[in-house]
């Protein structure tokens, strides 16, 4: 790779990894010799690395909460911080055991154990807690609930049937396929939106290109792939 | 009466010595001290192990008294706990983690356990000791100790791999001493390890000579170790003697040799005693004559036996009648016409006799 | 978070290095003293914890003990108990990952000591149980001791398996290990350090026990 650039570095909510992946691609084609990596892992580990000074060059959070952290420390370029896309939060039951009609159902006692993000560090954890919350499961649940270190953990243990069943993403929950019987949505009212922000990192050294690529996202290509992936465009200002 | 009959074929496995031979022996030891003799490597080792149970014979049969520990042909091996065997090695090897008592008192099979041991570390000289841990001990107590607790344990046959080889010339010999004493009091065989000539002559009763893991002579130590025995040819030039004490003075002493009395130096032991010599044989000068005006104590008239020469020098046989090896040049041969059957006569200094056991 | 985590993660500690202890003192008696074909591959596979990632070692965990393990689905079948995400879980993750270290350090203890101990225990009429409780024990016991402070001191950090098969649940399976790691992501540095400080303390505690104990004896 002598003489070609250093790639852009963004570091992302694991649930976005895939379509990320796909906009590198399309966008490299845009500018030939142009070399995005995506970092994919929960948002709140990413934060916590940013803080410490790790390079990255763009941050995509799945909350505004990380970002807020970021706009406090003063971490984030000025003027990058914009919404990109929203997605809802769903139920999904482990193969072999019937989902519930709507949130409530999973008082069921059937649902032996539900896993969840971890409330503390994964933003999926957060909006799974409020969901709980508006719908009076908690505290009834909480003896039966795990925490995952990052969604595709909550995923890998509905998967495994480790837990009977368990709230992700519905972009997660699409890419599981048949692997898990899909349930009922969260109702949005519940939870604060799940909109996904993104910001250049203050003194990266690829600034210009990170925005670039941010543009790109926002732009009618990248949002076609986010789309086609199943997230919800950004919410009108 | 507890007999020791042993026939044996042990291929140890990966010799780390080298020697990477495989014994086959035949051992017998009847109550009294038989002498295991050999030079290190000959598989005396070896064949403590097989009789104590620790290394299983490809082939044999070994029976202890009216019991059979081991036979190939029946599937009998029993095991090192139920043979009844006990075993002193070179350095004791006592538990390090217990007291002298304690140690003494692990083989006990009964209850009373604490006091037999005091008892036994009584007569073993070591009763002052019995809360010393080994690592307070000197080499000499150590083995005290370690003959009690393999003693307290009642054996049927006691194995003792060179037991005394690390220790000073006066720890040996009153280690000897208590051996020879402990033997007459347990009243089983006790095959005792050594590659010390003098340690053989004093100690033992019966002696077996293995070399490269075959028994290559029996007999007393005393025939064997007599210059021309099938043990002596393998050692130095030295003549290894064991003879009671006639007297003993501030002239110096006397002792029978089996037919032939010699004067000696200071002794310091009792008439009656027994006692080893060790002659060179370099020392002694052959005379055609009995001289006179000679400062030699001793002119012994003899019958040359043999003749053996070697690459360095020549090894006259002498019967005094106590056969004695004196080493000679080729010259001094052929000069004095030496052959088989002459008789002549020997001079010996009294200070040319050292006492070693 | 703190109260439980502490408790927890004494708890599991303890429970784990007192499983690991008898486990690894067995096996590294038995690589030690065996002549069987295969001695040095059972010997690899017991360092095998020590040796992958502990995610590795944790998904593992998951397959054979969990909810349709090879050995959890017949647990849960039999008894309806279920090991991941109880504190069972961590007492098994926290010993997985010490075990190599006991059965290391019995291994190089037993081998060091001298056979004909062994030999002179035997002609003095001692059973193999009592031999091994009194002569060969006895002469292990410095590096058993090293043994067990290794297996305590990794049962106590461990974090990466843990958190597979137990979870990160706080008051029923976040240990120490864990909730630090929670503090620091969450950026809660304050809780973070009380809780660093409180991990070493008992680590650093726990290393002076056992190093008196075996002085004591």
């Amino acid at each position: 790779m002598i003489g070609a650039l250093l790639p852009v570095v963004v570091a992302a909510a694991i649930s976005l990894k895939g379509s990320l992946d796909a906009a590198a691609a399309e966008f490299a084609k845009a500018s030939p010799g142009e070399a995005i990596t995506v970092q994919g892992a929960a948002s709140g580990v990413l934060v916590s690395q940013i803080e410490q000074g790790a390079p990255f060059d763009l941050f995509i959070s799945a909350s505004p909460a990380e970002m807020e952290r970021l706009a406090v420390g003063k971490k984030l370029a000025l003027g990058t911080r914009r919404a990109l896309v929203t997605n809802a939060l769903v139920v999904v039951v482990r193969k072999g055991l019937a989902p519930p009609e709507k949130l409530e159902g999973l008082s069921d006692p059937r649902f032996a154990k539900i896993a969840v993000g971890n409330p503390a560090t994964v933003p999926a954890g957060r909006y799974a807690a409020q969901a709980l919350n508006a719908a009076r499961l908690l505290p009834g649940v909480k003896n039966r609930l795990v925490f995952g270190e990052n969604v595709a953990q909550v995923l890998d243990y509905v998967i495994r049937g480790e837990v009977d069943a368990g709230l992700v993403y519905a972009t997660d929950a699409n890419h599981a396929g048949a692997s898990v019987v899909p349930g009922p949505p969260a109702p949005a009212s519940g939870h604060d939106p799940i909109v996904y922000e993104g910001g250049v990192i203050a003194g990266s050294k690829s600034a210009a290109r990170a925005r670039a690529f941010l543009e790109f996202l926002s732009g009618k290509t990248g949002q076609a792939i986010f789309a086609r992936d199943g997230f919800g465009p950004p919410p009108t200002p | 009466m507890s007999r020791l009959a042993a026939d044996l074929v042990v291929t140890p496995p990966a010799n780390p010595a080298g020697s990477g031979f495989s014994l086959e022996a035949s051992l017998a030891a009847d109550p009294g001290i038989t002498i295991l003799f050999g030079h290190s490597g000959a598989g005396k080792t070896t064949a403590l192990l097989a009789l104590l149970g620790a290394m299983r014979p490809q082939t044999g049969r070994i029976s202890l008294g009216d019991r059979v520990l081991f036979d190939s042909s029946k599937k009998i091996d029993v095991a090192v706990r139920e043979r009844r065997v006990g075993i002193v090695f070179q350095d004791a090897l006592l538990f390090p983690h217990l007291d002298a008592r304690a140690n003494v008192a692990f083989g006990a099979r009964d209850r009373a356990g604490n006091s037999a041991a005091d008892a036994w570390l009584e007569r073993v000289g070591a009763l002052g000791l019995a809360h010393r841990k080994p690592a307070e001990l000197s080499g000499g107590e150590r083995q005290r100790v370690a003959l009690a607790r393999a003693l307290a344990a009642a054996p049927d046959l006691l194995l003792l791999d060179e037991p005394f080889s690390a220790l000073d010339p006066a720890a040996r010999e009153h280690l000897g001493s208590l051996l020879l004493e402990l033997q007459a009091g347990a009243r089983v065989p006790f095959l005792h390890v050594t590659h010390d000539p003098a340690e053989a002559l004093r100690l033992g009763g019966a002696m077996l000579v293995l070399e490269a893991g075959r028994v290559v002579a029996k007999g007393t130590p005393t025939a064997l170790l007599a210059p021309g025995g099938l043990a002596s040819d393998r050692l130095d030039a030295t003549n290894w003697l064991r003879g009671t004490v006639v007297a003993d003075g501030d002239d110096g002493g006397r002792v029978d040799l089996g037919g032939t009395v010699v004067l000696t130096g200071r002794l310091h032991r009792a008439p009656g005693k027994t006692v080893v010599l060790a002659l060179p044989a370099e020392e002694p000068i052959i005379a055609t004559d009995p001289a006179r005006g000679t400062s030699a104590r001793n002119i012994l008239a003899g019958e040359i036996a043999a003749i053996v020469a070697s690459a360095d020098a020549v090894d006259v046989i002498v019967a005094t009648p106590a056969l004695l090896r004196v080493r000679v040049t080729r010259a001094a041969v052929s000069d004095l016409h030496l052959a088989k059957g002459l008789k002549i006569f020997l001079l010996v200094k009294a200070t040319s006799f050292r006492v070693v056991g | 978070m703190i109260g439980p985590a502490l408790a927890l993660s004494l708890l599991v500690s303890a429970l784990a290095t007192a499983v690991v202890a008898l486990a690894g003192t067995a096996s590294g008696r038995l690589v030690a003293r065996s002549r069987f074909r295969g001695r040095e591959i059972a010997d690899a596979l017991c360092h095998l914890p020590l040796v992958l990632p502990p995610t590795v070692v944790g998904y593992g965990l998951l397959l054979v003990f969990g909810r349709n393990g090879w050995i959890g689905g017949t647990l849960r079948a039999v008894t309806g108990f279920s090991i991941p995400f109880t504190w069972v879980a961590c007492v098994l993750a926290a010993a997985v990952m010490a075990f190599p270290m006991m059965h290391r350090a019995a291994r190089a203890a037993f081998e060091g000591i001298d056979r004909r101990h062994e030999m002179a225990a035997a002609s003095l009429g001692a059973s193999r149980l009592r031999s091994f409780l009194t002569v060969e024990l006895p002469l292990a016991r410095r590096g058993l001791t090293a043994g067990v402070t290794l297996a305590y001191a990794r049962a106590l950090g461990e974090f990466g398996a843990t958190l597979i098969l137990a979870g990160n649940i706080p008051g029923r399976t976040q240990t120490l290990a864990l909730a630090v790691y929670e503090s620091v992501i969450a950026g809660e540095h304050n809780t973070a350090l009380v809780l660093s400080v409180m991990l070493s303390l008992v680590s650093v505690a726990a290393l002076l026990l056992v190093a008196r104990l075996s002085r004591a004896s």
